[in-house]
């Protein structure tokens, strides 16, 4: 703000730009799989996708994006014949723990420096 | 006797700490306790007193959220599923080894703690966002393994029916005799909080959430205390859970899924973090909205709705006056509900002055 940047403008249109860009995305996820009102608990689907590849990484949510999406599959297709089902809900919020314990940051995010 | 002091005059420690600084403290709790305890079973309809039993849950379970995400400063989203830990250890405890709930209920405390420990080693490693989503991933995993553990919840989609909690061989049904056992554990419960708070360990806790790196310089053991804070939060959560259970008379985990620990979390944010008296308001309030909103549009709505939709559009706008006010109150008073209520305080004790 001291340095002459209208804050608020740019918080707008950093939302802006992230509704368009989810808008991108319920589109393609609604040509594929269908829209219903319980379309918007995919929101939470996201956070293991941009934890697992790192917060302030594009590169990290295209790889975490495949990895979120194929262990999902993979979990629905091998683990749950064996334990009953729904595994597919959880598997890459494991995955995400399994990451943060090792790379705190993600896989690809910048480790934030603190001061007192 | 019923007087506030005009000014700052705290020379000690001790009376810097008391819990009733002023003889009107005492005077204050006289009075709400013969409310509660007399005026209330005796006048409310039970209806009424159904509301207090769920906002007598609520408080504890909100008081330790407060513990972790107010003083503590550790997000958890997986609050519910603490709760759901209590409630299935009760039942279970309760069915087959036919335990009294002053067994039931230190015992769901302690596994939920027990559980909170493991959901808090991920607070070790990581903070903020983080933190919040792989607490998300317990509430998940919690409440699938639940679901797909048939010693412990019965099979799938299965609840488990509680028996009725028993006092000196009485069984306890209606609502007014299960106020009366609701009501002590959440006075228990905030009394609990006010003298943890102000203990070395709420301090501790304090200084962990205002800056953690000073915390651990001067020589606070960090992970120790963060872990703690976990373990008391669960063991609250857990008891809140074992509570319900006796509530509603069936464990089941739908009772404890994902909106409720969200549920939780505004009750926090709405009431005020970092404060006892902010936890109960923030309770009540969410606890009382739905009801609230039921009432408003059963007279209001009716002059705008048709009686046929009546029943939808409640539902409906339930969710949205919900999310409406917790926007309002957050823009009107950051600070939550406390906050406001210390500011009429403070009018009226200068009052007629200006300050």
């Amino acid at each position: 703000m001291a340095m002459g940047i209208n804050v608020e403008r740019y918080f707008v249109l950093a939302w802006m730009l992230a509704g368009f860009v989810a808008l991108l995305g319920g589109l393609v996820w609604g040509n594929a799989i269908g829209v219903d009102t319980q379309l918007a608990a995919l929101g939470l689907k996201v956070f293991p996708v941009v934890i697992l590849g790192g917060l302030d990484s594009i590169l990290g949510v295209i790889i975490g994006g495949v990895i979120v999406g194929v262990a999902e599959a993979i979990s629905a297709g091998y683990v749950d014949p064996y334990v009953g089902g729904g595994t597919k809900d959880f598997t890459p919020y494991v995955l995400m723990i399994l990451v943060l314990m090792f790379r705190p940051y993600g896989i690809f995010g910048k480790p934030i420096i603190e001061r007192i | 006797m019923f007087h506030r002091e005009s000014g700052y005059f705290k020379t000690t420690y001790q009376s810097d700490m008391a819990l009733y600084p002023l003889p009107i403290g005492k005077a204050a709790i006289a009075g709400l306790a013969i409310l509660f305890f007399i005026i209330f079973p005796l006048v409310l309809d039970e209806y009424y007193l159904t509301l207090v039993n769920l906002a007598a849950i609520a408080v504890v379970g909100a008081l330790g959220l407060n513990i972790l995400l107010g003083y503590c400063g550790q997000i958890s989203i997986g609050h519910a599923a603490f709760m759901s830990v209590g409630a299935y250890t009760a039942a279970n405890f309760a069915v087959h080894f036919h335990f009294p709930f002053w067994l039931t209920i230190p015992a769901g405390g302690a596994v939920a703690a027990l559980i909170g420990l493991f959901v808090g080693l991920p607070a070790l490693r990581v903070k903020g966002l983080y933190l919040a989503i792989a607490t998300l991933a317990a509430q998940f995993i919690i409440e699938w393994t639940l679901n797909h553990t048939p010693i412990i919840s019965g099979g799938i989609q299965a609840s488990i029916e509680m028996p009725r909690p028993e006092l000196f061989g009485e069984v306890l049904e209606t609502q007014t005799e299960m106020y009366f056992f609701l009501m002590p554990l959440s006075v228990i419960a905030i009394l609990a909080t006010l003298n943890l708070v102000r203990s070395r360990i709420g301090r501790v806790f304090i200084a962990i959430r205002d800056q953690e790196i000073a915390a651990e310089i001067i020589g606070i053991n960090v992970y120790r205390y963060k872990l703690l804070a976990f373990a008391v939060s669960s063991f609250y959560a857990g008891v809140a859970g074992v509570m319900a259970t006796y509530y509603y008379g069936i464990a089941n985990y739908e009772a404890f899924q994902l909106p409720i620990s969200i549920d939780y979390l505004a009750m926090c944010i709405i009431g005020g973090l970092g404060s006892v008296l902010g936890s109960v308001f923030g309770a009540v309030f969410i606890t009382l909205l739905p009801f609230g909103v039921r009432v408003f549009m059963e007279t209001v709505g009716v002059y705008f709705v048709d009686g046929v939709y009546l029943a939808q559009v409640i539902a409906q706008m339930r969710l949205i006056i919900f999310g409406g006010l917790i926007i309002f109150f957050l823009v009107v008073e950051p600070e939550g509900l406390n906050k406001l209520w210390q500011n009429i305080r403070n009018y009226f004790r200068v009052w007629p002055f200006s300050y």
